[in-house]
């Protein structure tokens, strides 16, 4: 054979080279692949608008960014006990990195363009899927890591807790985060068995958007019952119970969080048994991963690079399009318009990244209306009815804005540097009018149809009716600071979609203040209706002044006055 | 020098449900032979190429390399390979230099030797002022210099090329056919697929013609010409591909362009 004439590198002997031996995994060429994603994660990507531009890559900001959004949690371990705030942030904490995973790291486990790379190459399935979990896996690490150390420092101050509390906690949050990339990784091997190749992106999608659902309610309802379940036990023997077995043991955070109950507490047959699962349980995944489900990985990836074949979506029924011109007086505003509801509807990343948000908002809605009154309240706060709908309209600019310049599957860029934009500041406008239309408007809806269950229809309408002044306002204002570009015109670098959380950190600031003022000051009806049409006076305000300087980059700005966005009507 | 065929494909057939994308092909490739492998768009080559690098695997047939059955998890086979796509095949964030000493690493060429294969490709083919540049930035004619330069650095045996020229400009396109004439000359057996009939005509020791997923026509550029009573290979294309009312076609593209205007 020719290439015999090349120095190859031999075989090691190393401890390293035997375990990748056992596992059927090339070495060099692992190492090779794992320093090759390395390298494109953390580099920026292109931008598509203006070819040769780069962007940092936004891993670092995010770690940082998860850091201080744990600082936040952190007075917890003031107020609970140790076991107590340990169970509740390893549920909160894995939760966030099993979104982490599925947002920005499940892309790293199916990449259909590396067939046509690798494909043809000497490379088995088991080296190209250990070097893709292994890369995968080193960042869910860092985000645990990022995630997890403050709370674990401040967990040796919690009540019953110890200085031991720090490494075990920090390890046990490291170790449940690889589990849960090592429970996405099984899913999507998993599915690629199962499904036929050209059905295999559908059938992740669909699990990615159930997963992240259920990963975000769970975020929510996991913690609230924890606490709820741990305080009763609190009240009743005044102390948290270790050893009592209950249906949430099997729920991995449980697990997860049993070392450090077994630090604290003591030995018992539950906490051991948990502790044992959670190692075990990892190792085991790990095994069957790359030991069974990873064998045909890299020749059923190929067969996922295949076009979707769900229809284009087809013209703007008439209905919507005469309703439609109602608020969309301009060309460009119903370019927005239109672009930003068909790749809704037909990009499946772009609704991995948006839908499961929505369900997150709603979730929030119950939970603070009704806590208070499961929890021995007889009535509900009327400042609670105000605010409630204010933290779910109110957030959902921070959470989205910032999503949508970002493509999914298809890229949108090409439109514009073909047709370029006669008005920039009617494509602002368009852009900010398609936010309230599509998520806020409907929400607001869903809210009001939530809220007359448990007020008057014109209590319900009146909170709904401050909320959406919020959100409006937010709109405006987050548009001209966490707004670039045009939608959908740049592909998302790994990492940017969970950063993205933080920005609801900046949100919650907002509506704190605006929340006091509606719960201690704006409780009459009329007070409420001035501070409503106060809010909307600012954003209308705002929108003039937003559109102005919306400049969107890389699009040439066409002097004629007709034809680009002809090829929208 | 054995009579053993370097590339051998016995009745290859690649059905995508009940559409049949290549239909019981045959065909042996002796060492040191450039063979053209032709067809309109859609007639099944690179499906065929597909199936010969280890990409796809076949309804029905089998390949053989050296005599030896070729199947998709013999790694030590597929270090004979070298291959150079159509299309896509790199990695945008990458340097070129950077994917070239990927290529070679992924074949355990040693770390030293992988970085002087990769600057002396480099400088080969007149990228060394972009050799450092991420190749989203390089034009398409680069990106192609590099992807041949990848198929090549591990020094492989069976070479298969998918319309190897697109974009290179005619130095370059000019320095490529040399080297192929010269690879192939050394022992080395080429797989060339294209639709530059001129290029196919002037570079490759054999053609087969593929129409429908199978193959019309095999042979040299002579015996083809005697089957076919035509002079060029773009008349023999014409007659056994079907594409002969080329003139009829155009009449109608003109009737149809001056009902527009």
């Amino acid at each position: 054979m020719s290439s015999s004439a090349l120095r190859a590198e031999p075989a090691g002997s190393s401890f390293a080279s035997k375990i990748f031996a056992l596992f059927g995994v090339d070495q060099v060429q692992f190492r090779t692949l794992l320093r090759i994603s390395f390298l494109i994660d953390l580099r920026g990507t292109a931008q598509t608008a203006t070819p040769g531009h780069t962007t940092e890559s936004p891993l670092k900001s995010s770690l940082i960014l998860y850091a201080v959004y744990s600082a936040f949690l952190t007075p917890l371990a003031f107020l609970f006990p140790a076991a107590l705030y340990a169970r509740f942030m390893m549920f909160f904490g894995m939760a966030l990195l099993g979104m982490v995973m599925l947002v920005d790291f499940g892309v790293t486990l199916v990449v259909p363009d590396d067939i046509a790379i690798l494909g043809w190459r000497p490379i088995s399935s088991r080296t190209y899927f250990a070097a893709k979990l292994t890369n995968a896996l080193a960042f869910i690490s860092a985000f645990a890591v990022a995630l997890f150390t403050l709370p674990s420092i401040a967990g040796i101050f919690a009540r019953g807790s110890t200085l031991l509390f720090l490494p075990v906690y920090l390890l046990s949050a490291i170790l449940g985060a690889v589990f849960i990339a090592g429970l996405v990784a099984s899913s999507y091997a998993a599915l690629l068995r199962v499904f036929s190749a050209e059905k295999f992106r559908s059938a992740v999608n669909f699990l990615q958007i159930a997963m992240m659902a259920t990963l975000m309610v769970g975020s929510q309802v996991g913690p609230r019952i924890e606490g709820r379940d741990a305080m009763r036990q609190l009240l009743r023997k005044q102390g948290l119970d270790s050893s009592s077995w209950s249906w949430w043991d099997l729920m991995p955070p449980r697990w997860f969080s049993a070392p450090s109950e077994l630090l604290i507490g003591g030995a018992n047959p539950r906490v051991i048994t948990l502790s044992v699962i959670a190692f075990a349980g990892t190792m085991a995944l790990f095994i069957v991963l790359i030991g069974s489900l990873s064998l045909t990985y890299l020749q059923k990836v190929h067969g996922s690079g295949a076009t979707s074949s769900s229809p284009i979506a087809g013209r703007r029924p008439s209905l919507i399009l005469r309703i439609s011109k109602v608020f969309f007086r301009t060309r460009e505003e119903l370019v927005m318009f239109d672009l930003i509801r068909t790749q809704l509807a037909r990009d499946r990343q772009i609704r991995l990244r948006i839908y499961p948000m929505l369900a997150y908002m709603l979730i929030v809605l119950p939970f603070l209306v009704l806590g208070p009154a499961t929890s021995g309240h007889e009535h509900i706060n009327p400042g609670l009815l105000k605010i409630a709908p204010l933290i779910v309209l109110g957030l959902l600019p921070g959470v989205l804005l910032p999503l949508l310049p970002y493509a999914g599957e298809s890229q949108g860029a090409w439109i514009f540097e073909l047709a370029g934009l006669r008005n920039t500041a009617s494509a602002a406008s368009g852009i900010k009018k398609t936010l309230v239309c599509l998520f806020l408007i409907p929400l607001a809806i869903a809210c009001f149809a939530g809220l007359i269950f448990v007020t008057s229809p014109w209590q319900a309408l009146m909170s709904i009716s401050f909320a959406l002044s919020v959100a409006i306002l937010l709109v405006q204002v987050e548009f001209m600071g966490l707004f670039s570009g045009l939608p959908f015109t740049r592909k998302m670098p790994k990492g940017r979609a969970s950063g993205n959380l933080a920005y609801v950190l900046i949100a919650y600031a907002f509506i704190g203040v605006a929340g006091a003022l509606a719960y201690f000051i704006l409780n009459t009806p009329l007070r409420l209706l001035i501070a409503t049409a106060v809010l909307l006076g600012a954003a209308a305000a705002l929108n003039h002044l937003g559109n102005k300087s919306y400049q969107p980059f890389g699009v040439p700005l066409l002097a004629d006055p007709d034809d680009p966005v002809k090829l929208f009507q | 020098m054995s009579d053993t065929p370097a590339i051998e494909a016995r009745s290859l057939t690649k059905r995508y449900g009940s559409f049949v994308a290549l239909d019981h092909v045959s065909f042996a490739v002796p060492r040191g032979q450039i063979l053209g492998y032709l067809g309109p768009n859609g007639a099944g080559k690179s499906t065929t190429i597909g199936i010969l690098v280890g990409m796809l695997s076949a309804t029905e047939g089998t390949v053989y390399f050296g005599g030896q059955e070729f199947r998709r998890d013999d790694y030590a086979m597929r270090r004979r390979i070298g291959y150079v796509p159509e299309s896509g095949g790199f990695y945008e964030t990458l340097s070129g230099f950077e994917f070239l000493q990927m290529a070679a690493r992924l074949y355990h060429v040693e770390e030293k030797e992988a970085e002087q294969k990769a600057r002396g490709f480099m400088e080969l083919f007149e990228l060394e002022r972009v050799m450092h540049q991420r190749m989203s930035t390089y034009s398409k004619g680069m990106r192609q210099r590099v992807l041949i330069s990848a198929a090549l650095l591990h020094n492989p045996d069976l070479l298969f090329f998918d319309e190897p020229l697109t974009g290179l400009d005619a130095n370059t396109a000019l320095l490529l056919k040399d080297l192929i004439r010269q690879l192939a000359h050394d022992g080395k057996t080429i797989f060339y697929c294209s639709h530059v009939l001129e290029v196919v005509e002037r570079l490759c020791d054999r053609v087969i013609i593929l129409d429908h997923g199978k193959a019309v026509a095999d042979g040299s550029m002579a015996e083809l010409r005697s089957s076919t009573d035509a002079a060029t290979l773009e008349q023999i294309f014409q007659q056994l591909t079907h594409e002969d009312n080329t003139e009829a076609r155009v009449k109608q593209f003109r009737s149809l362009l001056g009902s527009a205007m």
